[in-house]
């Protein structure tokens, strides 16, 4: 019966052992192999390429942007990316996305904590501004000290106590404080919402991997930014307001145009290299093949679903050979222009080219805010919209998101919006030009949804309809439309920057810590039980590697604390093996044989192992919900940890000890 | 180690108490005297900054360019130890407490004054962090609910699994060991400018679980022996319970020793108050499971077998 649990033993072992060696790959590969370096290199680049960009079109650089620019700008490596760099950051970052992230505090990053600033927010919601309002708001502002929740009862009451009404300053006259209060609690929670889908929108301009933005409670927002060096950047960032404007989309034909001609273009740029004189023979025999080839590219960009379906006839090479910019985009079914993840950041390489701008003229290229998903890979839609916006957010004064009342809707949602007099009057002429064609919302540079206009809308309310969508995308629509005036102002409540330096030195640190840690219990371990020993240090280090393992696995994050509850974990888990050895001494005192010493000492303290473990769980789960980013961490290394010292303890040490015993029956070193 | 050795902890039990009471009175003591804990930024709202200056630079002159901004009540001081960065001639690190609304200003004003005195190049702002009084304020309260949560929770199940004096007796040994460690990082934060940071709490609640764990071992020895060795006198069969597993509480305690000890050599100055309030927790977690715990349910059935006996009477 024994051999037989030993051979379920042996299986889970080695399928969990190579589950762990798998997880690991990835890790290993990002933290460990030699590209490391290269990518931070090209990473440099890419920056640099940015920072070259911003200067020639006059924006204004930060310190770090500026320190930068002076230590690369002038170097001829760091000014262009080379062939298939791109390519590899994208495969690096896939892998990045499977390994084991490491926390602020060992990658240096930027983590803000935001409160809405309530103060702020009814100074802006009044109608009139006078000192009364101000002595009030700042007797309330006393009287409220940290707790928030409490905030709106006590306006009512001071503004009641001072028998001023609150219809003085809000709402409408003649609106029941009540009513108001109501009103002015919805607006904050509004707020938040809208500035946590702002912020969202906003951040992954900084290309970093792993940006976390949530909601904290009622009225708090933590944005934690991984890797962020520039801490000025990530600061503007977070506190600009918000963008929200309209632009038109550019007609299918000019777009095919616009194509074709950056084609063009890119193609005389790779020629111009090799010699002058071939520039016309190649743009002929591009223009030849353009038209030899006009009827496959429309199919591709109109009716095929991905490019693995379509049956084109140029093959992938060729097509990328003669067609550089069109290569890189796929036509979607419903007539999109949609674009592999990985090959975004070259579109945006080649639409920062000179000559590709002027060929643009008066349309850009926008992204859409989201990426759809298609056979398990991440397209982005692309849409060349008109740069001159016809309109800015600044004119919207209500949206909200709502079932469609029409009949032939079938349940689907809708957005009614309004504009203010003067937006009205000009969306009333934009429309009334444009039926037909479609108007791109654009949210901090990125296109959140672009409607068909159907026909004139004269009097500055609006609904955009969405047919059969959900309720979250109606109530994200309402979101990006209002945010062009964000309602509610944000105050930064805590910030906390760590260096990347302070997180390499803090990484070493915690190697250093964890391999002299694991070495010390080994020696100890091996001068006290001799060969069990080795079957408890073989278990240890197995359980650091499943540790380490299940932390990439869930893409949990390690943080310094983390190292250290690891460490920790090192010489408690210890304890499992020392009480099973401590038994089977105790055993073999009163059983005859070896074997039924070793069978009934593991039976026996398994029930103390998980009585004793169980309790430093329940203190690590109360860490963990208590915690913030790095004690979080610190909490659920530990728990990890725990659990799989009983298993590596219970199980593998077991194995050892069985397959030790059943060839000495007569003896055993504990 | 033979498990035949016979040391009389219970019999000391009364000394142990003597100890630990007067350590704890010590620890409160000296906290009061001090207006409360040390709390650290985290808690308190301030602002705090840990540069890197690639030259040497003479700390009394920062003091000056510091104070000569108008900067009130700050603290300086230079960082160096074995963790300390090669690639640094000094490290500092500046601290403002501060539970106004101004962290930001005083955030602004120290910026400049290093800026403006010595360029933005000559140091590396490796670490900062601004945060306001109402955070801190919320984080204590929050560290005190962890700590009464995992109490309460660790009770229920001793509770179930044991006796509801065995949950009692677990949770004064744990209130035990989180008093004195509090205690003893006072008097050393008066000594070396310690504070209760994060990483303390979270240090506080692994010692409770990590004492614990100890305390059970012990525990489920005393509820086996009940059966095995019936007929001895309770004082007598808990003693014998806590020598058996003693070899065990002494090997674990030390090897978790050890590698606390070396977290603290080498885990660097960023999670010295962590592994400092590890270290001192366990060996007060390794202490109390033997001479606080157990006696605590010898107590208690004393108590109950005098209450029966003047019943009878």
């Amino acid at each position: 019966m024994n051999e037989h649990n030993n051979i379920v033993r042996w299986v889970i072992f080695a399928l969990l052992f190579s589950w762990a060696v798998y997880s690991l790959i990835p890790t290993y590969k990002v933290y460990f192999s030699s590209e490391n370096d290269m990518i931070e290199k090209i990473k440099t680049k890419v920056e640099v390429d940015k920072i070259v960009m911003k200067k020639k079109q006059g924006e204004k650089l930060t310190v770090l942007e500026n320190n930068l620019f002076d230590e690369f700008g002038n170097d001829p490596e760091y000014l262009s990316l080379a062939e298939g760099e791109l390519d590899k950051i994208a495969e690096f970052e896939k892998l990045n996305q499977k390994s084991l992230a490491l926390g602020l505090d060992l990658q240096g990053g930027m983590h803000l904590v935001l409160e809405i600033n309530y103060d702020q927010l009814l100074k802006n919601k009044a109608k009139i501004k006078d000192k009364q309002l101000e002595d009030v708001l700042a007797s309330v502002k006393a009287k409220t000290g940290n707790d928030k929740s409490i905030y709106f009862n006590q306006v009512r009451n001071t503004f009641s106590s001072k028998s001023i009404p609150l219809s003085t300053y809000f709402g409408k006259d003649g609106d029941s404080d009540d009513r108001i209060i109501a009103s002015l609690d919805s607006a904050a929670k509004k707020g938040i919402i809208t500035t946590l889908e702002v912020l969202r929108n906003r951040i992954d301009q900084f290309g970093i991997a792993e940006p976390s933005i949530q909601k904290r409670g009622k009225h708090r927002i933590i944005v934690e930014l991984p890797g962020v060096k520039d801490e000025e950047r990530a600061t503007n960032l977070v506190n600009r307001a918000a963008f929200l404007e309209f632009k038109l989309v550019a007609e299918n034909e000019d777009i095919q145009k616009k194509f074709d001609e950056i084609d063009l273009v890119l193609l005389g740029d790779e020629k111009n290299e090799d010699a002058k004189e071939t520039i016309e023979a190649v743009k002929k025999e591009v223009v030849e093949a353009d038209t030899n080839t006009t009827a496959e590219d429309a199919t591709k960009l109109l009716s095929g679903a991905t490019s693995d379906s379509t049956d084109v006839v140029l093959t992938d090479s060729e097509m990328i050979k003669q067609h550089p910019f069109k290569a890189l985009l796929i036509g979607g079914r419903g007539g999109e222009i949609l674009v592999k993840s990985e090959n975004k950041i070259k579109i945006n390489d080649i639409v920062k080219k000179d000559r590709v701008r002027a060929i643009l003229g008066k349309y850009e290229f926008v992204w859409k805010n989201k990426p759809v998903i298609l056979n398990e890979e991440k397209y982005y839609e692309l849409f060349l919209v008109l740069n001159k916006a016809e309109l800015d957010g600044t004119s919207i004064v209500e949206a909200n998101a709502s079932v469609a009342s029409g009949s032939s809707s079938m349940g689907g949602w809708e957005v009614p919006f309004e504009l203010d007099k003067p937006g009205g009057r000009i969306f009333a002429d934009v429309t009334g030009n444009n039926i037909g064609r479609r108007l791109a919302i654009i949210l901090d540079g990125k296109l959140f949804m672009a409607p068909n206009i159907n026909s004139r809308i004269p009097n500055g309310r609006g609904v955009i309809t969405l047919g059969g969508s959900s309720a979250t995308e109606a109530r994200d629509m309402a979101i990006v439309l209002k945010a062009g005036a964000l309602e509610a102002p944000l105050e930064i409540m805590e910030k906390r920057i760590i260096g990347p330096s302070l997180g390499t030195d803090s990484i070493k640190s915690g190697v250093t810590a964890s391999i002299v840690g694991v070495l010390l219990v080994i020696v100890f371990m091996v001068i006290w039980y001799k060969l069990s020993g080795i079957f408890a240090a073989i278990a240890l280090i197995l359980n650091l590697i499943f540790t380490i393992a299940t932390l990439s696995y869930f893409r949990a994050t390690l943080t310094l604390p983390g190292i250290a509850g690891m460490i920790l974990t090192i010489g408690m888990s210890v304890d499992a093996n020392v009480l099973i050895f401590e038994r089977i001494k105790e055993e073999l005192k009163e059983k005859r044989t070896v074997l039924s010493a070793v069978n009934a000492g593991y039976e026996q303290a398994f029930k103390v192992i998980f009585d004793a473990n169980i309790t430093t769980f329940i203190a690590g789960i109360t860490l963990y919900q208590f915690g913030t980013g790095p004690i979080k961490g610190f909490a659920l290394t530990l728990m990890i940890g725990i659990m799989w010292s009983m298993f590596t303890a219970v199980v593998l040490t077991r194995l050892l000890t069985d397959l030790y015993v059943n060839k000495n029956s007569s003896k055993i070193s504990v | 180690m033979s498990n035949n050795r016979k040391i009389d902890f219970v019999g000391k039990r009364k000394l142990a108490a003597i100890l630990s009471i007067s350590v704890i009175l010590i620890g409160v003591l000296f906290i009061v005297t001090q207006k409360g804990l040390n709390y650290n930024i985290e808690f308190n709202g301030g602002y705090l900054m840990h540069a890197g200056f690639s030259k040497s630079i003479d700390i009394a002159e920062l003091r000056k360019t510091i104070s000569d901004n108008d900067i009130k009540g700050f603290q300086l001081q230079e960082f160096s130890d074995n963790t300390a960065n090669a690639d640094y001639e000094t490290e500092v690190i500046i601290k403002v407490e501060t539970n106004d609304q101004n962290v930001k200003e005083i955030e602004a004003k120290i910026t400049k004054a290093l800026e403006d005195k010595y360029g933005r190049e000559a140091y590396e702002i490796r670490q900062a962090s601004s945060i306001g009084p109402k955070i801190g304020e919320e984080l204590k309260d929050s560290a005190i609910k962890a700590i009464f949560w995992s109490l309460l929770f660790i009770l229920i199940y001793i509770t179930i699994k044991f006796q509801f004096r065995y949950g009692i007796a677990a949770i004064v040994a744990l209130t035990h060991d989180v008093t004195i460690t509090i205690g003893i990082l006072s008097i050393l934060g008066y000594l070396f400018d310690y504070e209760i940071s994060l990483s303390v709490i979270a240090a506080l609640l692994t010692i409770v679980g990590y004492s614990l764990n100890d305390t059970i071992v012990v525990f489920v020895r005393i509820r086996e022996n009940t059966k095995k060795l019936e007929g001895m006198d309770f004082d007598k069969m808990v003693n014998v319970s806590i020598n058996e597993t003693l070899t065990r509480t002494l090997l674990t305690s030390l090897t978790t020793l050890l590698v606390v000890f070396v977290l603290f050599l080498f885990g660097g100055e960023v999670i010295r108050d962590l592994s400092t309030t590890l270290l001192i927790g366990v060996v007060v977690g390794t202490y109390s499971s033997i001479f606080v715990a157990s006696p605590v349910v010898i107590a208690w059935n004393n108590m109950t077998k005098k209450k029966k006996r003047v019943k009878k009477a």
